[in-house]
């Protein structure tokens, strides 16, 4: 009866505050490193939301990007005693949906399914942590497809753009690579390199897991001690190597034959625990975060019609938090795109926001953040990362608290401080009008 | 704690207690106010969150060229001023309130939505039955989005090369049909639209009686409707004429080739014109909505597990059927060919897997799976207030209503092998299949 707690809660605020989010979640003692939950009785579905932290793709070894992605791909292809058909069987005939992937700090699985079926879905899930097969029918059957996903993602231009930017920011340091891998580290990815990493990464302080829907505490309880087992790690783990950005600024432009050009920004940032990081998120809500509210949408799409689509994000990785952004406008228009998006974040740096967007964003990421997790996936995902950021069990409530308190003076100080233009990285992947002709 | 929250809060415990819906039933209630304005309510408070959508019947399809793109481009257009907002104003008042805000255009409709705390439900009422009527094109501001319209085109058609071969494929399908060209319409239209072919669109077809109000979430069909009374209401009302096109000729068979120099990963794709649910019997478009998901739902389906796992012949494999089209729809096989693999035994592999089915129906495992899957469809739909806005908007504006969604599990289970058999041979015929292939520059 955890809903009735929630729309109490939320009813109550409403009486006098804008609506705030008061989740009920709920501790689980394991041997794992954060298990909470989410009792939802609204719906028979239940979401598994499981994180490894310290398994993701900058684990790769250089000459085997690709690795975390690959094993990630084939958790659910063999693993305890069901073959890769008698696993995919398992799930198709319960309507199971499994999926797992990696980004460069983590591994993560994400498994949904009917309530009636929840006993199932742990232990398909038990198997795929702790004895995926990776057998050598199954790695050929990955590298292809992984070469073939490659080859379909390199016909992206904000794809390319990505790859260069990494690049850019991180050089030869593993947050650098793809995490895709290249046609040539698939292929040299081998069942030893496999079997390496899951000994290596998979253990039980490593893992998270978020449970949100149909499933009480003690039920929780029980099937996880009953399924899901992972060993203690017998030597400490491996970090990966301390990032160090570069001190200036580059730019990259890539010449491919893509009539829209992907114009991307990168900028050193400010990460989840350290001071100024919701001045930041503010910030970028009035840079490109906030949609039709922001400063490249305004200029770049309403003012000059020049973009379908200009936005900003903050990357947030375990080492490295870059404020990045991305442009797509017709390639002959690229260039007066990147004048405009330099003079858009020069005039921040110099004038910092004004105290109308600051509020403004304040509205929006306070508002809109209960409304974005009024379902079981969203929910389970926040919360997942919440985890994995090494945010407190009551962060929800906290965070309105945090956004609230920040001044217009310390927006600007981080404006001043992060929106360096000596610092801008930019890739531009598309026809470039200064070729064209010399084919 | 005053008297009231806590008599509130007693309110809640009861309801709540109540309210524990059973699995499979969906509210939806529906309702017609004067002016014609359809009020379909989907009560859910599981959360204090409303999805809001208004569905206006008109797309693509009733597009003619040489103004083809104009409901997409009024869609743009919807959200530059009213006459008492400021371009942008729209968005920017949702955002403020802690809401979402899109919209989107189809062949069959064009629908504009926000996901927002459900005490704003009725700002945003207001909001849209502001622009139903009130819209105000700028001559300047028209030009300017007409050119965002040509970096969306850019985005989604010239960059990618997929899009083209799409493009082929359904012209030759279709021929001059409105399905036979892209939602986006043509490049050489798009130049040509204006703000007076947009005011003449939106003067044709954005009227309460041509407009479906779909409200998912936390609020119940009396306070919705008084709402709907309040804003929407007081729109005038006015006949709407929408003659659809003839559907078109079966097409003789074909196969396309689309090459492009962008393209690093091959595509095959089928496409068997098909019925839709307002043409055929509903069992019909059932069984074959039954034979996509056997034959190319996920890692377990028919085509997956022969083409990828058996043969290696491909690395993807999707099938994809909706009878929810108020034109011809379609039957399509999506294959991903692995590398150095041919074309043309992709082709004869799915020849032959389309006639195993014709000759002897499907195994009995892969059925019972596919019925478990649809039917947990609609459990899945209940998580969040959006997808069952989603649904039931496309239903009511194809003219369907919430009997589809009702009887869904009884129709899905009752689906036989003997039936999709029959389905297969009457709808997915050789003689009218066209086959499109994705290739790189030849060398």
């Amino acid at each position: 009866m955890s809903r009735f707690f929630l729309i109490a809660t939320c009813l109550l605020c409403l009486l006098s505050t804008p609506f705030s989010f008061a989740a009920t979640i709920k501790p689980i003692d394991t041997p794992f490193d954060k298990v909470w939950l989410i009792e939802d009785t609204n719906i028979p579905l239940i979401t598994i939301a499981v994180a490894l932290e310290g398994a993701g793709a900058a684990t790769d070894p250089e000459a085997y990007q690709g690795r975390a992605n690959m094993a990630a791909g084939l958790l659910d292809r063999g693993a305890g005693p069901l073959s890769a058909t008698e696993f995919q069987e398992a799930l198709a005939e319960r309507a199971m949906q499994f999926s797992a992937y990696v980004d460069k700090d983590s591994l993560y699985i994400t498994v949904r399914t009917l309530a009636e079926y929840k006993e199932k879905a742990f232990e398909l899930l038990g198997y795929a942590l702790s004895a995926p097969h990776f057998s050598n029918e199954q790695i050929a059957q990955a590298k292809t497809k992984q070469k073939a996903a490659l080859a379909r993602r390199e016909e992206s231009p904000s794809y390319r753009a990505n790859v260069a930017m990494n690049r850019a920011l991180y050089g030869s340091h593993p947050y650098g690579y793809s995490i895709l891998g290249t046609q040539e580290t698939i292929d040299n990815i081998s069942k030893n390199w496999l079997d390496k990493y899951k000994e290596s990464f998979f253990a039980a302080p490593a893992l998270n897991i978020t449970l949100v829907g149909d499933i009480s505490a003690d039920e929780a309880e029980v099937l996880i001690k009953q399924y899901i087992t992972l060993p203690k790690r017998t030597t400490a783990p491996q970090d990966v190597v301390q990032v160090a950005l570069p001190e200036s600024g580059s730019t990259q432009m890539l010449d491919m034959p893509f009539e829209q050009s992907a114009i991307m920004f990168g900028l050193p940032g400010i990460n989840v625990h350290e001071d100024g990081f919701y001045a930041l998120m503010l910030a970028n809500y009035a840079l490109g975060g906030g949609g039709f509210e922001s400063r490249m949408m305004k200029v770049i799409r309403d003012t000059h019609g020049l973009a379908y689509s200009a936005s900003s994000y903050q990357l947030l990785q375990r080492q490295s938090a870059p404020l990045m952004g991305t442009i797509g406008t017709r390639y002959q228009d690229a260039g007066k795109s990147v004048e405009l998006l330099k003079e858009i974040i020069a005039g921040m740096y110099q004038n910092g926001i004004s105290a109308e967007e600051l509020q403004l964003a304040k509205q929006y990421l306070i508002g809109a953040f209960p409304v974005s997790l009024s379902n079981q996936e969203t929910l389970a995902s926040y919360v997942r990362f919440m985890q994995t950021a090494d945010l407190p069990i009551d962060f929800i409530d906290k965070r309105t608290g945090y956004i609230e308190a920040v001044t217009l003076e310390e927006a600007n100080e981080v404006t001043r401080k992060i929106l360096d233009p000596p610092k801008l990285h930019i890739v531009v992947v598309g026809r470039q009008p200064a070729t064209e002709g010399k084919e | 704690m005053n008297k009231r929250p806590a008599v509130l809060l007693l309110l809640l415990a009861l309801v709540s207690f109540l309210y524990a819906p059973p699995a499979s039933a969906i509210e939806v209630s529906s309702t017609t106010l004067p002016n014609g304005l359809q009020l379909v309510v989907i009560p859910n408070n599981a959360a204090p969150v409303v999805s809001h959508m208004v569905w206006y019947k008109v797309g693509a399809i009733d597009e003619q060229k040489p103004h083809t793109g104009l409901a997409h481009f009024l869609e743009h257009l919807m959200f530059r001023g009213t006459q008492t907002l400021k371009p942008g104003e729209f968005s920017s008042i949702v955002a403020q309130l802690g809401g979402n805000d899109n919209a989107f255009t189809s062949y069959d409709f064009t629908a504009y939505h926000q996901t927002i705390a459900s005490a704003h439900l009725e700002r945003v009422m207001q909001l849209e039955a502001d622009r139903m009527r009130g819209l105000i094109i700028d001559t300047d501001d028209a030009a300017r989005e007409l050119k965002v319209v040509m970096e969306e085109y850019n985005t989604r058609i010239a960059n990618v090369p997929a899009s083209h071969l799409n493009a082929k494929m359904i012209e030759a399908a279709y021929g001059t049909h409105p399905y036979g060209r892209q939602v986006i319409g043509y490049v050489e239209d798009l130049a040509r639209l204006d703000k007076d072919s947009a005011r003449e669109f939106y003067n044709n077809y954005y009227h309460p009686g041509n407009a479906i109000v779909v409200i998912s979430g936390d609020v119940t069909p009396k306070a919705a409707k008084a709402l709907a009374t309040r804003y929407y209401g007081a729109v005038p009302a006015r006949e709407v004429a929408r003659p659809l096109p003839a559907l078109p000729p079966l097409p003789e068979a074909r196969t396309i080739l689309h090459r492009d120099e962008k393209v690093q990963q091959p595509q095959w794709r089928r496409l068997y014109p098909a019925p839709s649910a307002l043409y055929a019997p509903q069992e019909d478009c059932d069984a074959l909505s039954v034979l996509a998901q056997i034959l190319g739902s996920g890692e377990a389906s028919r085509l997956q597990r022969l083409l990828v796992d058996e043969m290696g012949i491909a690395t993807q494999t999707g099938a994809y059927y909706n009878d929810l089209t108020l034109g011809p729809s379609s039957f399509q096989i999506s294959v991903t060919p692995a590398q150095g693999k041919k074309m043309d035994a992709i082709g004869s592999v799915i020849d032959q897997e389309i006639e195993r089915v014709k000759v002897s129906g499907v195994d009995d495992r892969e059925l019972q799976a596919a019925k478990v899957q649809l039917k947990a469809q609609v459990y899945f739909a209940q998580d969040g207030v959006e997808p069952l806005g989603n649904i039931v908007g496309e239903l009511y504006s194809m003219g369907l209503n919430k009997s589809y969604l009702e009887s869904w599990e009884e129709r899905i289970e009752a689906i036989s092998s003997e039936e999709i058999q029959r389905v297969a041979n009457t709808y997915l015929l050789e003689q009218h299949a066209i086959t499109g292939q994705l290739l790189a520059e030849e060398k």
